[in-house]
């Protein structure tokens, strides 16, 4: 027969449960009005807006999709670390990569080149700093 | 103190596969494997960039052939994908194996619609008069959206062993960790897809 303090603890367990299943019910719900807000800029009247606003809007609504489905439903926000680590080191090489090639065959406006160059490596300067200053050190792994 | 925490890990059978990292060999070849496949895409949508205009005069080109309202209900069916899998995922956590089989079989039928969806839409297209070797824009196209068809599909066969597991009882909260290796694998090819929709079909041509 179950005590007292089993059947709070098995209630306890069971909110706990329900909260987690609701924050990813939630972000689902987000995800999906993105998705309707990205669909909702191909229809006529939206689409006559500037070009540079549309690709400005669709890829910050991208980005933030793809980083909520990395942080939480990739459980990246609450896993070890270092596997954020390695995925923001993957971005911070594929940004200047993939942008030389974008600006090399004219895909991005002829900004000034002093901007250009402070747009290819703004981000991977910031991102390569944090990643520096967060490393702890150790002994290496030896047993 | 170093022997004590060998000798703690070799008699632990859950801590078995955790590395001098302090996280788990499986868990980490699966994001290695998941930075190379980025690797891969960012080639292939580069390569769709550089060749969409690439048609000829007669030919007809993405503005004309894609069906946005038909491929955003793909998207949402794929983007709730990613949904049932963590919940599967969660109910496995807790032992609920009943959950979990409804909540694996629901992200293998979504992931099965999706590739439905994207065999109809290369149906039209060739149909219509573009074919894998028509122009660069129909070789960029199928190439880049087939290969995410094909991780689709290699997802939902991996979904559907874990399911036939499952009903064979070898899948239980003490092995949580190969269902959601095989959900990180999921919520990439979705991730992937929320580029490709976006960077493919939304902007402007």
């Amino acid at each position: 027969m179950a005590t007292t303090d089993q059947l709070t603890e098995s209630a306890e367990e069971n909110v706990s449960w329900v909260q987690e299943d609701w924050i990813y019910i939630k972000t689902a719900i987000v995800l999906a009005v993105f998705t309707a807000i990205e669909v909702f800029t191909y229809f006529e009247s939206v689409h006559q807006a500037p070009e540079w606003l549309l690709v400005l809007t669709l890829s910050f609504l991208m980005v933030i999709k793809f980083f909520l489905v990395a942080a939480i439903f990739m459980h990246l926000r609450d896993d070890n670390a270092i596997f954020t680590k390695m995925m923001v080191l993957g971005l911070c090489i594929a940004w200047p990569v993939y942008f030389v090639m974008a600006f090399a065959f004219g895909f991005l406006p002829d900004w000034n080149p002093i901007l250009k160059v402070m747009f290819l490596l703004v981000p991977p300067a910031i991102t390569g700093f944090w990643l520096g200053y967060s490393f702890k050190g150790g002994t290496g792994g030896h047993h | 103190m170093t022997e004590t925490a060998t000798t703690e890990t070799s008699n632990d059978h859950s801590e078995d596969h955790v590395s001098t990292l302090g996280v788990s060999n499986d868990k980490l070849g699966m994001w290695v494997f998941l930075g190379s496949d980025c690797l891969l895409f960012g080639g292939l949508i580069s390569t769709y960039m550089l060749y969409k205009d690439r048609i000829g005069p007669d030919d007809l080109g993405p503005e004309e052939m894609f069906d946005i309202p038909f491929t955003s209900v793909s998207s949402f069916v794929l983007l709730m994908s990613s949904l049932t899998v963590v919940l599967a995922i969660t109910a496995l956590r807790r032992n609920d194996i009943r959950r979990c089989r409804i909540w694996l079989l629901s992200t293998a039928i979504l992931g099965a619609i999706f590739v439905g969806g994207q065999v109809y839409e290369f149906t039209v297209f060739y149909r219509e008069g573009l074919g894998y070797t028509t122009n660069l824009f129909g070789t960029s196209f199928f190439t880049l959206t087939g290969f995410h068809g094909v991780h689709v599909s290699v997802g939902i066969i991996m979904l559907m062993s874990m399911y036939i597991q499952s009903m064979r009882g070898k899948l239980t909260s003490a092995n949580e960790e190969k269902l959601e290796i095989i959900g990180l694998y999921w919520h990439f090819v979705d991730v992937v897809w929320i580029v490709i929709f976006t960077i493919v079909y939304l902007f402007p041509q």
